[in-house]
């Protein structure tokens, strides 16, 4: 029975990893925290796991592990990030029920959508996502580099995501509400 | 609360996230989707840069081990414990047999359709840094005239044009650089610079499209018939279209480095591209060295198999990958 249960919870750990890592991004926890709390929230998950409704998905019910242990540590360090109010990460939750409500698309396929989103963005903004995000260039690196204000630096690198944005929810990949002109 | 929440979701995101002394209130529906549509933008990005790294694999496997050796198993190990000798030493003969399945399955590369699937992922990403690669064009073999069964006068037209022995340089997602050989009478350079593309030939016009893929996709023939040389593109169709087989450590690349070699075979005939895809890339970085497109969908004087080579990694200046760098700037110019 342990067996069959091992194996059950390893699949579902290999399905959701992807998700996970993201949620942990989107709320804001630190690239260099992200592998802690992922393994703090699995081992949670694991020893919560005999007593959970299996009818119930997955991948919400990891969110609201990884929700809750994510802002305890906020609070423990006494450094709650300012924009993560208890709407903001209900709403940031029902975008990732709206990515798992694609049947049948697995994380390979939502990676292909934003790597498509991230290949039609103008040049200049495509490049400050590569640096911020693949190369892992801080913001200081990124406008040292182009020789630009860190202001200006910081602008482009939101244009660039509110335009990924729009490119997702075009594609009826996350929830679609009017968003202001940049 | 003044400030504007751009400025608080920017300094959130990409500077220093403030303490919990000043709290946002409650937001519009219209500011809070926002919210969360950019804060999910970005947990989506870190994610997707970290997949080169192969930072979920190391995750699963931190939680994998650990449960494995955690509170349950232990407990059932004292529970086996109790059980008697024999039944110990048939687990332990069974055991050993399992291994070395495991092992002989790990051996037999064809079981490794994770790690091939994983070798495609890090050779996109890797096709994603902006570095500059040039690859080197070689026609392995062409359709013979008994092969063809399109119009041969036709054909003989267009043999003048080839994609032997041409340059490619790339660069990240969209920009490149193609130029054909002198062998190749028309002296066709084509590109993209990422934000528009653009083809000429030895005295005519250049031709730019908005359609960064415009003169991608038709290379080297406006008419199509030539296959793309777009690497990227084939990495994509290798994961859906392709059963793939991974041999690790196949190779020694030009400079000592040690390749693996990916074979992907069509598993549908009307998935495009080649019948075959032969890959050797640098496991480490993802680099691609060289390319085999196999049994090329045949039509009128196309090789059959062409070979990409990598040759250089050196970089490049940005202007490379736009016309005027290839005497393209006086010339007359029509939009497509």
């Amino acid at each position: 029975m342990e067996k069959r249960e091992r194996t059950a919870f390893e699949i579902l750990v290999r399905e959701n990893a992807s998700m996970l890592s993201a949620y942990l991004g989107s709320l804001l926890v630190d690239r260099n925290a992200i592998d802690d709390l992922f393994h703090e929230v699995m081992m949670v998950a694991w020893r919560s796991f005999d007593g959970r409704d299996s009818k119930q998905p997955f991948g919400p019910w990891l969110r609201g592990i990884a929700s809750r242990l994510v802002m305890a540590e906020y609070r423990r360090k006494n450094k709650v990030p300012r924009l993560l109010s208890d709407d903001v990460r209900v709403a940031v939750s029902e975008q990732f029920d709206a990515i798992e409500s694609n049947i049948g698309d697995t994380w390979e396929q939502h990676a292909e959508v934003l790597r498509n989103c991230v290949a039609g963005l103008p040049v200049e903004r495509k490049e400050v996502i590569l640096q911020r995000y693949r190369v892992g260039h801080s913001v200081e690196e990124i406008a040292a580099s182009g020789e630009l204000k860190i202001e200006a630096c910081m602008k482009r690198l939101q244009q660039a995501r509110v335009r990924l944005l729009r490119c997702l929810q075009s594609r009826g990949f996350l929830i679609s509400e009017a968003l202001p002109h940049e | 609360m003044n400030e504007p929440i751009e400025k608080i979701l920017s300094d959130a995101v990409d500077g220093a996230p403030c303490d919990s002394r000043e709290r946002i209130g409650s937001l519009e529906p219209p500011e809070l989707n926002r919210v969360a549509g950019e804060l999910v933008v970005h947990g989506l990005l870190v994610e997707w840069g970290g997949r080169h790294k192969n930072q979920n694999d190391q995750r699963i496997d931190r939680v994998l081990d650990e449960i494995g050796g955690g509170s349950k198993r232990k407990f059932r190990r004292k529970a086996r414990g109790k059980q008697v000798s024999w039944f110990k030493i048939a687990s332990s003969i069974l055991g050993v047999a399992v291994a070395g399945l495991v092992i002989l399955w790990l051996a037999n590369p064809k079981g490794d359709l994770l790690a091939a699937t994983d070798s495609v992922e890090i050779m996109m990403s890797a096709t994603l840094d902006e570095v500059d690669r040039t690859y080197r064009v070689h026609v392995v073999e062409k359709y013979d005239s008994a092969e063809l069964s399109a119009d041969p006068p036709e054909e003989r037209e267009f043999e003048r044009e080839t994609v032997d022995e041409a340059t490619l340089v790339v660069r990240g997602l969209d920009r490149f650089v193609l130029i054909h050989s002198p062998v190749s009478e028309d002296g066709r350079v084509a590109g993209c610079d990422g934000e528009q593309s653009w083809s000429f030939r030895n005295d005519t016009a250049v031709y730019i499209s908005s359609d960064l893929e415009h003169f991608r996709n038709s290379l080297p023939r406006e008419q199509g018939e030539l296959p793309s040389l777009n690497i990227q593109k084939y990495l994509s169709q290798l994961k859906s279209g392709y059963r793939l087989k991974l041999l690790p450590r196949s190779k020694a690349g030009r400079n000592g480095e040690t390749l693996s070699q990916l074979t992907g075979v069509k598993k549908f005939k009307d998935v495009s591209g080649p019948k075959e895809i032969e890959i050797w890339f640098d496991e480490s970085i993802g680099s691609i060295h060289w390319m085999l497109l196999d049994q090329l969908p045949q039509g009128r004087g196309e090789p059959k198999s062409i070979l990409l080579e990598l040759v250089a990694e050196s970089p490049v200046s940005e202007e490379f990958y736009s016309f005027p760098f290839h005497d393209g700037l006086n010339r007359q110019i029509f939009t497509e």
